[in-house]
This record gives C-alpha cells, sequence and structure tokens, in this order.
C-alpha cells in the first residue's frame, strides 16, 4: 500500500506540511513589516520636509521596529512586487492609515530603480535617517538609480541594494557551472567577510548545477589540478574539494538534496571565524536539513585531529584533504597526486573513514586524473580517467605530454587497451613538464 | 458528479465552455476553452486546493483521503487525455500553449502566483503520477509560511529535491544581484585551512565496501527532515564552540539557532533527544560561565523555561500521532519536565487551533492532567466560550468520575451551543439516570428549535414513561408557541412512552368545537401532537380515535390526521 492510501505516509506528509505552514509567525512578521514600511515611509517623508524633530522621532520608532524583524528573519528585504510591497516573500498588509506612508517607499523604491532593499543587521537612528535621506533624495540617471544608491549607503554595514544588472546568466555551456560555482563561492566569502549573510539559495542552485556537471564529465570534477580556470589557491583548493566531494557522493548513491546539502556546506566550509560564521550563516529562521547539516560540517570540519564526525564530514574531509595536498598553494608545493593518495590511503581507519575511502580510491584510480606518468617505452603522459573499474583500475586513459615522435604529442591512450605493450612505469613530479590545460579538454 | 471527478469536464459539454461556466468550485473558468482544456483546469484547481489543504488534513479521515484521491484522480484522467503538458506560470495566471487556463489573483491561494514567486516559471507534467508521487508533489507545492525568503528550500529547490520523474520543474536561476560597489574580497589567496600531517604513503588497491555498507552510509544522511542525531551532534559542537576561548563565543548569540535546533527535537520520535538537548542546556544554567560570556546561566533558563511556552507545546502536539487513545508516556514525561503546569500549557493551545489531530491529542493530554484538578478543569471550562469550552466538555466527560459526569450533565442546557451540543453528545452515551434524565428535559426546554428534534429521540430511548407528563405540561403551556411540527415531535414520543393508558389524555386533545362545527378547540400544536401520539399507539382504541378525529377534522386539521393514519399504517401501529 503506498501513497494515498497508507495513512501513516500521508500522516507524516501532512506533518511536516502542517509544521512548514506557521501562519502565526508569518502573520506577526508580517505586521511588524506593515508597521516598518509605514515608519521608513514616513521618515522619508519627514525628511523631504527637513524638520529635525519629527524626523528624530521617526527614526527613534524605526530602529527597534527593525531590530526586531533582522533578528528572526537573518536578512529582511523589501521588494516592490507585482501585487504590492513584499518583505521576504510576504506580502504586506496596510492598515488605513499606513497606507500613504507605504506608498510613498513603494514608490521611492521604484524611483531609484531598487529591485530589493536588504537589511542585513540592526540599524542605529543616524544610519536609519541616512537612508532615508537617501531615498528622499533625487534618484540617478535612469539606468544607474540603483548603482548610485548603492554607492551612497557604502558605509552603512547592513544595507544592500539588489539590481538585476549584476545578475550573471544561466549556466548553458560545459564551463558555466564551474565558472558559476565559483562566482557564487567569492560572493558567499565575501559577504562572510563583511558580516552579511550569503546568498545560500543561489550557492544551493550552483551546487546543484555543479552536481549535473560532475555527474556529467566525472574525470575533469575527479582532476582539479588539470582545470584550465583562472582562480586563486584558496578559491582552486575550495572548488577543487566540493567538486571531488559531490564525485564522492555521487559513487556513494546519495540522493539530489543530500549532494546539495553537500556541495553547499564544501563551499562554506573555510568561513572563519567560525563562531561569527555559524551565527551568520544560523540567521535565516527556520532549523531546516540543509542548515543543520552545512552547520554541522563546518563545526566538526574545522575540529582538530581527525574527529570523526558525521557522513558528509568524513566524506568532506577526504575530498579536502586531497584538495589540500595536490593544489599549490603559497609556500606549499603541490604533491603528485598518486603521492597524495598513496599518504591518505595508509592513514585509512585512522584519519579517514576506510569505506568512504576506499570508494573514493575506486573512483581516482591508482593513478588519479592530473597524475603525471612515465610510460614503459619513455613517453610521458597525463592521466585523465578515474579507476572506471576493478580491472582498469591500475590501467587509466591518458595523454601523451611527451615523445620522441612530435607527431605523438597529444595522443590519446587506453593503457587497458594497450596493457600487452605498454604500462605506466613511474610517477613523475608535477610540473616537471609544461601542460597546455586548455588544449587538453577542448580535444 | 463528486467535486474533482475526472469525469467533469470531459462528459459532452460541448467543444468550448460557455461564457464563464463554472469550475468545480463555483468560480468561472477563462471563455473558450475545450473539453481537454477544461478538465485539466479543473485538475490543476484540484492540485492547488489540495496542497493548500494538506496541512490541516486528517489522514485518517475517509473524506479527507477521499479528496486527495479525487485530485489525483483528476489529474491523472487530464494528463491521461492531453499527454505531457507544459504549464506557463505567470502571477494570477496558468497558461498552456499562449492559452489561459485558469486565473486567480488571489497571491496566497493560486499556484501559478506561488510557484512563480518562488523562481519556478514552467512546470511540465507526464501521464503516469502515480499517488504516491502525487502525495510528493501536493507536499512539494504547500504552502509554506516557515520558508520565508531568503529560503534556499524554496518550491523550486523543494520539486528538484522531491525527484518526481513525471514532473519537470523549469525555474529562474536566482534572484537579482547587488549593485554598486563591490564587497572586498573575503578569501582572496588566503585559506584558514591546513595541510593534512600523514605519514609515508602506501599503494592503493581496490577495495569494494559491498552494497549493504554502501547503504548504511547512505542512511546516515536520510532524505526529508535531518536526523535526531545531526540536530543533537550540532548542539554537541556548539556547546564546545561557547567554551573556546579563541571563538569568545556567547550563548545569546547563538541562542535563535538553539532554539530552532531545540524546537526542531519537538516531536513525539525525538523526545529523547530532546532530554538529553535540555540536559545540555540544564548543564549551562549551573556551571560557572567563561567571563566572555557572563550572561550564559540566564540565557540557558530562559531557553528552557521557553519550552513550555504555548507554540512549542503546540509543535509537539502536532507531531502526536492521531491513531492514539492515549497520550504517551513519553509526551507526558517530557511535558512534566518541560512545563511549569503542563495542564495550563496544553490549555493554552486550544483556543487558536483549528487542527483535528492537536486538538485530540491536547484533549487526551488534558484528560491525563485534570483528573487530579477537576475544580480548576471546571472553571477553565466556565470562562471559555465555544469550541473551547466544547473541548473542555469533552475532557471532563472523559474524566469518568461521578463529579465529573454531573458537571457535563448539567451543561446539556448551556447557552452556548457548541457546548450544549458537546453536552447532548455525552449525554446520548451515558446510562441512564435520573440525573441524565433531569439534564435531558431541561436541554429540552432550553435549546433551540432545531436541537430539540435531537434531544426528543435521546427521551424516546430512555423508555421512562415519567417524561409523558412533562412533556404533555409543555405542550399546555407553551402549544401557542409550538409549530405544528414540533407538536407532531412531541406527540410522536409522548405515545411511543404512554402507550395505551394514555390514550384518553390525548384525546382531551381533541375536542370537538361546540355547536357541530367541524374542528377541535385549542391550538394547532397541541391538536397535531394528539394526533400523531395515537399514531404511534397500538390496538383498536388508538385507532378509533383516530377514525373519530378524520371524521370530525377540519381542512387545517384533516392533513394531520392523514397523515398520522399514514403513520400508524407504516409502523405498524394495529398490530403492535
Amino acid at each position: 500500500m503506498s501513497g494515498l492510501q497508507d495513512v501513516r505516509q500521508l500522516r507524516t506528509a501532512v506533518m511536516r506540511a502542517a509544521l512548514a505552514d506557521d501562519r502565526e509567525s508569518a502573520e506577526r512578521l508580517r505586521e511588524e513589516g506593515g508597521r516598518l514600511v509605514a515608519l521608513l515611509g514616513g521618515l522619508v517623508r519627514q525628511c523631504r520636509l527637513g524638520s529635525e524633530e519629527p524626523m528624530r522621532a521617526a527614526a527613534q520608532q524605526l530602529v527597534p521596529v527593525l531590530a526586531r524583524l533582522v533578528e528572526p528573519l537573518g536578512v529582511l528585504r523589501l521588494e516592490p512586487g507585482e501585487a504590492g510591497l513584499e518583505m521576504n516573500g510576504l506580502l504586506l498588509r496596510f492598515r488605513p492609515e499606513e497606507q500613504a506612508a507605504a506608498q510613498q517607499l513603494a514608490q521611492e523604491l521604484l524611483r531609484h530603480q531598487v529591485t530589493a532593499l536588504q537589511v542585513h543587521g540592526a540599524l542605529d537612528e543616524a544610519a536609519a535617517l541616512v537612508l532615508a535621506q537617501a531615498l528622499a533624495d533625487p534618484a540617478g540617471r535612469p539606468g544607474r538609480a540603483a548603482a548610485a544608491l548603492a554607492e551612497r549607503l557604502q558605509g552603512l554595514g547592513p544595507l544592500q541594494v539588489l539590481g538585476r544588472s549584476a545578475e550573471p546568466g544561466p549556466a548553458d555551456g560545459p564551463d558555466d557551472a564551474w565558472q558559476g560555482a565559483l562566482e557564487h563561492l567569492r560572493a558567499a566569502t565575501a559577504a562572510l567577510a563583511a558580516d552579511r549573510l550569503p546568498d545560500v539559495a543561489a550557492l544551493r542552485g550552483a551546487a546543484a548545477r555543479l552536481a549535473a556537471e560532475t555527474a556529467l564529465r566525472p574525470d575533469r570534477a575527479l582532476g582539479p589540478t588539470l582545470w584550465p580556470w583562472r582562480m586563486q589557491p584558496g578559491e582552486h583548493v575550495l572548488l577543487g574539494a566540493t567538486a571531488l566531494g559531490l564525485r564522492l557522493g555521487q559513487a556513494l548513491g546519495l540522493g539530489p538534496a543530500a549532494l546539495e546539502d553537500l556541495g553547499v556546506a564544501s563551499l562554506l566550509q573555510a568561513a572563519r571565524p567560525l563562531a561569527a560564521a555559524v551565527r551568520r550563516l544560523a540567521s535565516p529562521r527556520g532549523a531546516h536539513t540543509g542548515k543543520v547539516r552545512r552547520l554541522l560540517a563546518l563545526l566538526e570540519l574545522a575540529a582538530p585531529g581527525a574527529d570523526a564526525g558525521h557522513l558528509p564530514s568524513r566524506l568532506l574531509r577526504i575530498a579536502r584533504d586531497y584538495a589540500l595536498l595536490v593544489v599549490e598553494r603559497p609556500g606549499q608545493p603541490r604533491l603528485a597526486p598518486p603521492m597524495a593518495q598513496g599518504m591518505m590511503w595508509a592513514a585509512r581507519g585512522q584519519a579517514y573513514d576506510s569505506d568512504l575511502l576506499a570508494i573514493f580510491v575506486q573512483q581516482m584510480g591508482l593513478y588519479p586524473p592530473g597524475s603525471l606518468v612515465e610510460l614503459s617505452d619513455g613517453r610521458a603522459a597525463v592521466v585523465l580517467s578515474g579507476g572506471r573499474d576493478a580491472e582498469r583500475f591500475a590501467w587509466p586513459r591518458v595523454a601523451v605530454v611527451r615523445s620522441p615522435d612530435p607527431g605523438e604529442a597529444r595522443a590519446r591512450l587506453d593503457l587497458f587497451e594497450e596493457r600487452e605493450r605498454l604500462r605506466p612505469k613511474r610517477v613523475l613530479a608535477p610540473g616537471s613538464l609544461p601542460l597546455d590545460l586548455t588544449a587538453l579538454w577542448s580535444e | 458528479m463528486a467535486p474533482g471527478d475526472p469525469r467533469a469536464g470531459l462528459a459532452g459539454d460541448g467543444a468550448t465552455s460557455a461564457p464563464g461556466a463554472p469550475a468545480d468550485d463555483g468560480a468561472p473558468l477563462p471563455e473558450g476553452l475545450d473539453a481537454a482544456q477544461r478538465a485539466l483546469a479543473r485538475a490543476l484547481r484540484g492540485l492547488a486546493r489540495a496542497a493548500c489543504d494538506l496541512p490541516g488534513l486528517d489522514p485518517r479521515a475517509r473524506a479527507d483521503r477521499g479528496q486527495l484521491q479525487a485530485a489525483h484522480a483528476a489529474l491523472a484522467a487530464a494528463l491521461g487525455a492531453s499527454g505531457p503538458v507544459d504549464i506557463e506560470l505567470a502571477p494570477g495566471r496558468l497558461r498552456l500553449a499562449e492559452v489561459t487556463l485558469d486565473t486567480d489573483s488571489d497571491p496566497e491561494r493560486s499556484l501559478a502566483t506561488r510557484l512563480h514567486h518562488e523562481g519556478v516559471r514552467r512546470l511540465c507534467l507526464s501521464p503516469g503520477l502515480d499517488e504516491a508521487e502525487f502525495l510528493a508533489l501536493l507536499e512539494a507545492l504547500s504552502p509554506s509560511f516557515s520558508r520565508l525568503q531568503p529560503a534556499e528550500d524554496d518550491a523550486a529547490a523543494r520539486l528538484r529535491q522531491a525527484g518526481l520523474p513525471h514532473v519537470r520543474v523549469v525555474a529562474e536561476p536566482g534572484p537579482p544581484g547587488p549593485v554598486g560597489p563591490e564587497l572586498p574580497p573575503g578569501l582572496a589567496d588566503q585559506l584558514p585551512l591546513e595541510r593534512p600531517e600523514l605519514g609515508a604513503p602506501a599503494p592503493p588497491k581496490w577495495v569494494e565496501p559491498g552494497p549493504e555498507r554502501r547503504a548504511g552510509l547512505c542512511a546516515e544522511v536520510p532524505p526529508g527532515e535531518a536526523a535526531a542525531a545531526e540536530v543533537l551532534a550540532l548542539f554537541g559542537r556548539l556547546l564546545a564552540l561557547l567554551d573556546d576561548p579563541r571563538e569568545r563565543a556567547t550563548l545569546a548569540s547563538l541562542a535563535p539557532l538553539v532554539s530552532e535546533l531545540r524546537d526542531q527535537l519537538l516531536c513525539e520520535d525525538h523526545l529523547e533527544s530532546l532530554a538529553r538537548l535540555v540536559d545540555g542546556l540544564a548543564a549551562l544554567t549551573s556551571a560557572p560561565p567563561p567571563e566572555w560570556d557572563p550572561a550564559r546561566a540566564a540565557t540557558a533558563r530562559t531557553l528552557v523555561a521557553s519550552l513550555g511556552a504555548r507554540r512549542q507545546v503546540r509543535r509537539l502536539l502536532r507531531t502526536m500521532a492521531r491513531e492514539q487513545r492515549r497520550p504517551p508516556a513519553a509526551v507526558l514525561a517530557a511535558l512534566d519536565r518541560l512545563c511549569a503546569d503542563p495542564l495550563a500549557a496544553v490549555a493554552s493551545v486550544l483556543p487558536d487551533e483549528r487542527n483535528v489531530g492537536v486538538r485530540v491529542a491536547a484533549r487526551q493530554i488534558l484528560e491525563h492532567y485534570g483528573r487530579a484538578r477537576l475544580p480548576e478543569m471546571q472553571q477553565r471550562f466556565l470562562s471559555a466560550r465555544g469550541q473551547v469550552a466544547s473541548d473542555l466538555l469533552r475532557v471532563m466527560a472523559g474524566l469518568g468520575d461521578d463529579a465529573a459526569t454531573t458537571f457535563v450533565v448539567q451543561q446539556s442546557a448551556h447557552p452556548d451551543e457548541a457546548v450544549q451540543d458537546e453536552a447532548v453528545w455525552h449525554l446520548s452515551r451515558m446510562p441512564y439516570s435520573n440525573t441524565v434524565g433531569r439534564a435531558l428535559l431541561a436541554a429540552f426546554r432550553q435549546t433551540t428549535r432545531e436541537r430539540r428534534a435531537r434531544i426528543l429521540e435521546l427521551i424516546v430511548r430512555t423508555r421512562d414513561r415519567r417524561f409523558v407528563d412533562l412533556l404533555a405540561r409543555h405542550v399546555d403551556e407553551h402549544a401557542r408557541e409550538l409549530t405544528p411540527d414540533e407538536g407532531a415531535g412531541i406527540g410522536r414520543v409522548v405515545g411511543l412512552l404512554g402507550g395505551p393508558s394514555t390514550i384518553d389524555r390525548w384525546r382531551q386533545w381533541l375536542v370537538p368545537r361546540p355547536a357541530g362545527a367541524r374542528g377541535f378547540e385549542g391550538p394547532l400544536a397541541r391538536q397535531v401532537a394528539a394526533l400523531l401520539a395515537l399514531a404511534e399507539i397500538p390496538g383498536e382504541e388508538a385507532a378509533e380515535a383516530l377514525g373519530e378525529a378524520f371524521d370530525q377534522a377540519d381542512d387545517v386539521a384533516q392533513p394531520w390526521v392523514l397523515g398520522a393514519l399514514a403513520q400508524r399504517e407504516r409502523t405498524g401501529g394495529k398490530s403492535r
């Protein structure tokens, strides 16, 4: 029995829906939001009139209301929507005496071509007055009005002006998933550094696209040292760890939601200081699965030593440590992938979960993607594929990168098919041969 | 044809809809739709309604399950007829290939508006969607007021994560980005992560963990809600963070998160974990705080105390299985620990709670605590109104002792109709006694016309002949206010209870008018009561009395006499 006949299954669905359906809180927030808008609209009007005393009085009233809203919401987002002013997706309703002030604020936002105004923390009276004055002042020239307002509000830390102009396009090409993830990673780390809530929804979308791309082209995900994109070493490690973690999760058989959780947790794992990062990442209300898992991973991965932790943390620890070993960082030359993997293999069961590491190694193969190997005939090649299966575990696909015959340069070989006459003879040091990474993937 | 019937809209209603033709909920569908489009529009309307209703449904109620099954059948039939559909979502509008299928301007009810708002632009549905998939779809589409933006679990994400094989969504890539000056880079080439310190390498080899082990690993991250173990582990990590002198974190700064974790465990299935979390918080109330967090103990006390708040108690009740007849011991133990006064905390849930299952759970728990506190329950009842008073009365009826029973019985004449209904319901299930009899009579005298019929049914079941005098006196005293129908109702009862020995009495209500005029003296309601009483009494004497009444009746009374004779015929009065 399944679906609608199964009372237990139906009860679970109803219970989950009922717990999420918190109208009481929504109504409270809606009411408070309406009040905030009315107060801010009124303050803008007072700024126009220039009467100082009422301005101060209005600002005094506004500050605590805003603080009460930001605390549960994490970030307060006001936007003039199709049906009226919305706060974090809730359509606000106003009392008759508040209508005029609310309309005024909506008009000011539209006049400044603002699609949304975000407040990441409490404002003091002075900041509230600056905001209201900026909204009351003439708008910038068309097309730049929102940016001009943002410039005026620069320095008022918790305020952020949103517009559509900075949004990157949808991911279409094969590289866009990687580039998108990189951009969102940069935005998230910058937001956390400024004590703002990163756009976790966008980060989750990026993780979902990256997971799809990783499933489509696993070999590319497994060889971060072969990536042709320009990025800082820190970003390279995090993106590499994320791709490796997603691939390992896929090999294990995790579902799409768990993979997205994993991807987001991986991209955010370097957020520091820890307490501030936890506070900020926890700020949007609701203890949903993704939030619990990424905070747990953040704290478990930051714990000293090889603390076991939950599955996402154990899995990400493997991916992260491998990326840390094979990606070059200032003062830390990269290790050859087989060497890095061998060191981790030696620590399995102690520093790493034995079974997860076994699955990781299955994916990577004896010579992980990015390994430089000398072949038994003297040619040198770079490994392009992972482990594939038990039979081909030690016989990857490679691209020749050094050969006495110039015509054979860049030739692709499947060493499993050539195993009767050719084998990897030894591992070469990374960087010992020049590699044209762009050409490597384009062929 | 039932609402949501898949045949609705497909059955011979012409090629196109009439202007303003109503849909199954009465709201008109757009003009110009053909039969298949109308069926699809109705099915989508059913889907939207079922998704909206899901949080308040009672899974045990056949009617509720029937509503969902009808909605599923309608959608399956519509998709079967039309094949895969690619529905475009715009605020207040559902479109299919340039045709507007449905419009709804209510921003919270409209599926199109809600999904569009959360980034979904197209919803592609294919035939073959079974009930389990339909239920998962409903859950993903159900409105939520917890998922306020910025929400990463918006409808687009929920639909994507649900992995529904016959449902595909096309969503916008994301919300607008920031404009203006860029933030300073947060990471640049710095990375606060250290390379692991590892020993000499060992050659790896292919090792297969096996399918069972793989499944075990996957089970550590179950789909849906985070496991209680994960929540508890995070709480443990937070406690460690609070004691880290490098971080200097205060409990107050993490209190919102701790509250959420606590609420996550406020579930019948996780009470053991909740107890461990409360233990952790309780330990903070007595431990000496670090110098950077002097208010830690006070914050911890507040967090523990707020567990007994109405909101938290309601959350716990919402998670209780409705199949249970008694509150589980674990829930009672949790309430004892979390609430200063569990009875007051649970009673505080009732006034605003519309969910039937929660009210049932609350009543069961109140019954447990109310047993030792009857006077307080009575006091709460007296200050309550409507549904809450009715709930409290049911609780007291469940207590079962004499004092509680007497109290319940006394409420059958309560001025509040909801309470009266509840009390009468209990009266109907109690063993008959003088107290119950008196209560029935009081209820009969004080209730509304509509409810009297139900009470008369109960009086018949008592077989207590003492009601004959009492009801007859009621007719004598109020005959001019009673309607003939009311008179008929009372007449049936006194006839059934009184039997042949009361025939003379009813004859006295059928005194012919003087001077040979046709008809009877007195109000019509009294005449009708007498006729219906005679109709219910077996034997020739009653039949004769009715025959005489037929001869004497005027035009007004005659239909009632005929009705009484027919009734007698139906019930076999002659042979009883």
